[in-house]
């Protein structure tokens, strides 16, 4: 149930420091969007206020509008938890639930749903490690930890865990920074396949990761240290690498920059 | 001639003669071997002290131990070591002990750690340190005071208690109905209290140090605040607070004073809880040491040798618990106990050393203020509980009424089910009782010490002393017995402070291998003795080991045998605390390490080892169980400790003496011995920390 997410005039505070400004974009359902830009430009920033992650840090807050198939997720009487709930998130460094098995890190999403038949919980289990192409590799091992899987799988399996309670939306902030090459090539396919599904947004700092898996790219830029983080421009993945609108844009792609 | 001309012409090279580098220079290397040489004296003298202490116990317990015609481990008989033939065993007394700390421990765990759940993750982020401060306050507070209102004021609140457990429970034979009142529950409800800080201080550092990925990871998956703390903080929690646990369990195993005043003791088996009865090892010891002779001193000597045992075991256990870096943690807890600013002031002061240090972060000092220091614990810390409370059942009726009103398909942004939320409602309110259940104890104490102290404190109290004062007439003062205990702390401070700091700067600065982590172990042992073995210790070893005399200094030894530990502890983590990086600096310039250490080091470590230090001697001015064994109780003015022909009062002690008296005037003074105390302790305590506080950066 991929769903598309309207930004209108965002800004977001950490305390009295605004860390981005008036921020709107559209992103659209089963597709992959890609943020670029410099370090500290505010995209991780950016990513947490759509699923109102970001409030979770004390004295940061959010203005502006953000919508999930025009419900308001800032609207009074919505709630954070359960918008949580539709939009998922990976994390940079995988951080899957060191006391609890494979199987019960997948679980534990449709556990707190009040999920408990034993049977819907393995199906799912079971779909999500297909879906995150890791049910091969555990498939033996699901009772063991997940803290015993290597980086790359690890974070698959955060992925399956973020899948399992089959949200709207997926957020990815940085996932494969912490991997190597072989591991970042299996998150990759696997972006490509999920977006059939899902609404994805990924946050890279790699150029040709972008090119490689997103339809749209939004680039971030800060004009100076400690001013608040501003989109320069969001378009086609193809456009912005090959004729960007901003100077900017050019000059960051090219390396000139950033 | 020619074999001497070289040596008298040309004497050894000076210190970096010729142009060599200052590395080779020996005048250096004498200083730093001198210093290293001192440090690492401290630290075997320690362990020595530590050797000759078991030693002594051991000898001491022997000639008891071989006239006993008991079997000392299983008798459980009337105490009876000055009989013809001996007969004494700790059976009776060791269950005793058993029963009390099991009962404390059961109460004390859940609401100790419904309160670090309550200060680091629902109360709001500004309040927390302060709240935390005030559970702190009552570690502070002294055994003897506790003791004081457990009997007049505890004690008969708990006959309504006992009664109405025995009404639901006296089907079961431990909780049958009988004369209630100063039970073993009534002593295991007192050390709940007790215990009940380091337990929460311990976790509170331990639940602070949940890693924020894992939080996140929860939140993420859409849990509420409470399924949060369930997936992410206790689980990581879980060894950490086992091990916080069992410290206070071992606390509760050694406490002596108030057991002794609040528990009706007898020496039977205990079966009834609800009914008067029961002793433990350590309350024995006080109460049986004024009339034991010779065998009997070597009998309780004996019993105290167990005691010291089990509670070294326990300690070990405790420390097994949490292998993997939990010990780091669980350390910090304790010193938080004994320090400092409290959670969260590692961080910027670390930030604010690395700024002085390298003074490259000139520029973006202001960087400093943002964010880092504060994320780290305070995490969701975000608004209060009953904030959280009302958003939730808020948030519920909103969320149905949006979910209609927009007409969400699937109720895709439906809140979870009323019962999660209902859960993590009730859990915060939880955790907010367990807070108040904590602070009734610290707040009944200080008004009931007040309301009855303030009275009869006046300045003929401050300049008088007991002599010849009859329990019946009025005035009178406790003017012996603060010079007793400024007298007593202080020569106890200035002894356990040098080596103190030279043990700390050994372990911090040189400790490495087999003799540093024996020291660290040893540290640790100090650091959870009862304090009535601390008297033990040196009774055997000062007083009837080396036919020293029962007087002020050696009460001062037992104190510091007390204060050592904390003196090091704290010293330590402040020395830790100092960055590398300036000692690099210093290196740099040519500077020698033992130089860099006195100049560099010990100077930025200060403030906060002066706050250690403070606290250590509040805390030892309040203890009473070792100086009735070291030092005889006088009613007059003795301004020699060291005089050996009569003992020195202290307020503790004067307060212990006097507490059982049907006299009103007596009473009165009673009360007014026991405020001063809290005072000058409370004092002690909030200047120790405004230091601490005065010297946090971002506060100039
Ligand atoms: N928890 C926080 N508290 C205060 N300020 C923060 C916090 N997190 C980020 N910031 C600030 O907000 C700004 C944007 O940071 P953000 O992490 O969003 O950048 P980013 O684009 O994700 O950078 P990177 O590419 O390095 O991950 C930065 O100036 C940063 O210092
Ligand atoms: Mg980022």
């Amino acid at each position: 149930m991929a769903k598309r997410i309207d930004v209108a005039g965002l800004s977001a505070y950490y305390g009295p420091t605004r860390a981005i400004e008036d921020i709107s974009m559209t992103i659209e359902p089963r597709t992959v969007t890609a943020f670029i830009g410099p370090s500290g430009c505010g995209k991780s920033t950016f990513l947490r206020t759509l699923n109102r992650m970001h409030e979770v840090i004390p004295g940061a807050r959010v203005e502006g509008k953000v919508t999930l198939d025009d419900v308001d997720l800032y609207g009074t009487g919505v709630d954070p938890v359960a918008v949580r709930r539709s939009i998922g998130m990976v994390f940079q460094r995988p951080n899957p639930f060191p006391t609890m098995s494979i199987y019960e890190n997948v679980a534990a999403g449709l556990r707190l749903a009040g999920v408990k038949k034993r049977s819907e919980l393995d199906d799912v289990v079971e779909s999500s490690l297909k879906g995150a192409n890791l049910w091969k590799e555990v498939e033996n091992r699901l009772k063991k930890p997940g803290s015993g899987l290597s980086g790359g799988q690890q974070q698959r399996l955060c992925i399956a865990r973020a899948i399992a309670v089959s949200p709207d939306v997926l957020l990815m902030d940085e996932p494969c920074s912490a991997l190597d090459p072989i591991s970042t090539t299996a998150i990759e396919d696997l972006i490509s396949q999920l977006k059939s599904e899902f609404t994805i947004v990924i946050v890279t700092h790699n150029m040709q990761q972008a090119a490689r898996v997103s339809d749209r790219t939004a680039f971030f830029n800060i004009s100076g240290t400690g001013t608040p983080g501003r989109l320069i421009e969001i378009d086609d993945t193809s456009r912005i690498f090959a004729n960007p609108t901003e100077k900017a844009t050019e000059d960051y792609i090219t390396g000139r920059f950033g | 001639m020619s074999g001497i001309a070289p040596t008298a012409t040309r004497p050894t090279p000076r210190p970096g003669g010729g142009g060599s580098a200052p590395a080779l220079d020996s005048g250096t290397r004498r200083g730093d071997a001198v210093f290293s040489g001192a440090v690492r004296g401290a630290a075997i003298l320690l362990l020595i002290l530590m050797g000759a202490i078991a030693a002594f116990l051991v000898y001491r317990a022997q000639d008891a131990l071989s006239a006993n015609t008991a079997n000392v481990l299983t008798y459980t008989g009337t105490w009876a070591p000055d009989d013809a033939p001996p007969k004494f065993g700790i059976g009776a007394l060791a269950w005793g002990t058993l029963v009390t700390s099991l009962i404390a421990i059961v109460i004390a765990a859940p609401v100790a750690v419904g309160v670090a759940l309550f200060i680091t993750q629902y109360a709001p982020r500004r309040l927390a340190q302060v709240l935390g401060y005030i559970v702190d306050l009552l570690a502070a507070v002294p055994s003897i005071i506790y003791g004081l209102w457990g009997i007049l004021f505890l004690v008969p609140h708990m006959q309504g208690a006992s009664q109405i457990i025995s009404d639901v429970l006296g089907w079961l034979p431990p909780f049958e109905a009988g004369v209630f009142g100063r039970s073993v529950f009534t002593a295991g409800v007192i050390l709940a209290i007790m215990i009940l800080p380091i337990i929460a201080a311990i976790s509170r550092e331990v639940f602070l140090q949940t890693p924020r990925d894992q939080v996140e990871a929860a939140y993420a998956l859409g849990a509420t605040r409470w399924e949060m703390i369930k997936l992410a903080v206790l689980p990581y929690g879980r060894s950490g607070v086992g091990s916080a646990i069992v410290l206070g369990f071992g606390r509760a195993l050694g406490e002596t004073v108030a057991v002794a005043m609040v528990l009706s003791t007898s020496s039977i088996f205990v079966t009834k809880l609800l009914q008067p009865g029961g002793n433990t090892i350590a309350a024995n010891i006080a109460l049986q040491f004024g009339s034991a002779f010779s065998t009997g001193q070597g009998a309780l000597i004996a019993s105290g040798l167990v005691l010291f045992v089990v509670t070294f075991l326990v300690n070990w256990l405790a420390r097994r618990i949490t292998k993997h870096g939990g010990e780091a943690r669980e350390r910090r807890g304790l010193g938080a106990l004994f320090r400092i600013g409290g959670r969260g002031d590692n961080t910027p002061m670390e930030a604010e050393f690395d700024a002085t240090a390298t003074a490259a972060l000139a520029g973006s000092v202001s960087s400093l203020s943002d964010g880092r220091p504060e994320v780290r614990g305070a995490f969701e810390a975000k608004d209060s509980v009953p904030d959280v409370v009302a958003d939730e059942a808020a948030g519920r009726n909103r969320t149905h009424r949006a979910t209609r009103g927009a007409g969400l398909g699937g109720g895709v942004l439906a809140a979870p089910s009323g019962l999660r939320r209902f859960r993590s409602s009730l859990a915060g309110g939880l955790t907010v009782a367990t807070f108040a259940l904590a602070v009734i104890p610290l707040a009944s104490i200080l008004w009931l010490v007040v309301s009855k102290g303030s009275h009869a404190l006046n300045v003929d109290f401050l300049t008088h002393s007991l002599r010849n004062i009859d329990e019946k007439q009025p005035g009178g003062g406790v003017y012996h017995a603060i010079i007793g205990t400024v007298e007593q702390a202080g020569l106890a401070t200035l002894m356990a402070v040098p080596i103190g700091l030279l043990v700390a700067v050994y372990l911090v600065e040189y400790g490495r291998g087999m003799l540093a982590r024996t020291v660290t172990f040893f540290v640790d042992v100090m650091m959870g003795l009862p304090s009535i073995v601390a008297g033990l210790f040196i009774l055997s070893l000062w007083i009837l080991g080396l036919g020293q005399k029962a007087n002020g200094f050696a009460g001062a030894l037992a104190l510091m045998i007390l204060m050592l530990p904390i003196v090091i502890r704290s010293s330590e983590e402040m020395l830790k605390l100092v960055p590398d990086a300036l000692r690099e600096a210093s290196y740099a310039l040519g500077v020698p390490k033992w130089r860099t250490i006195m100049k560099i080091v010990l100077p930025t470590a200060l403030p906060g080892i002066i706050t250690g230090v403070m606290l250590g001697v509040a805390r030892v001015m309040g203890e009473t169980a070792p100086i009735l064994l070291v030092v005889g109780y006088i009613n007059n003015i003795n301004v020699n400790p060291f005089d050996g022909n009569q003992g020195q009062a202290t307020l503790p002690t004067v307060i212990y003496n006097t507490f059982t008296s049907p006299e009103h005037a007596s009473n009165d003074r009673t009360w007014s011995a026991a405020l001063l105390l809290i005072l000058i302790i409370m004092l002690l305590n909030i200047v120790a920390r405004l230091i601490a506080w005065w010297k946090k950066p971002g506060r100039a």
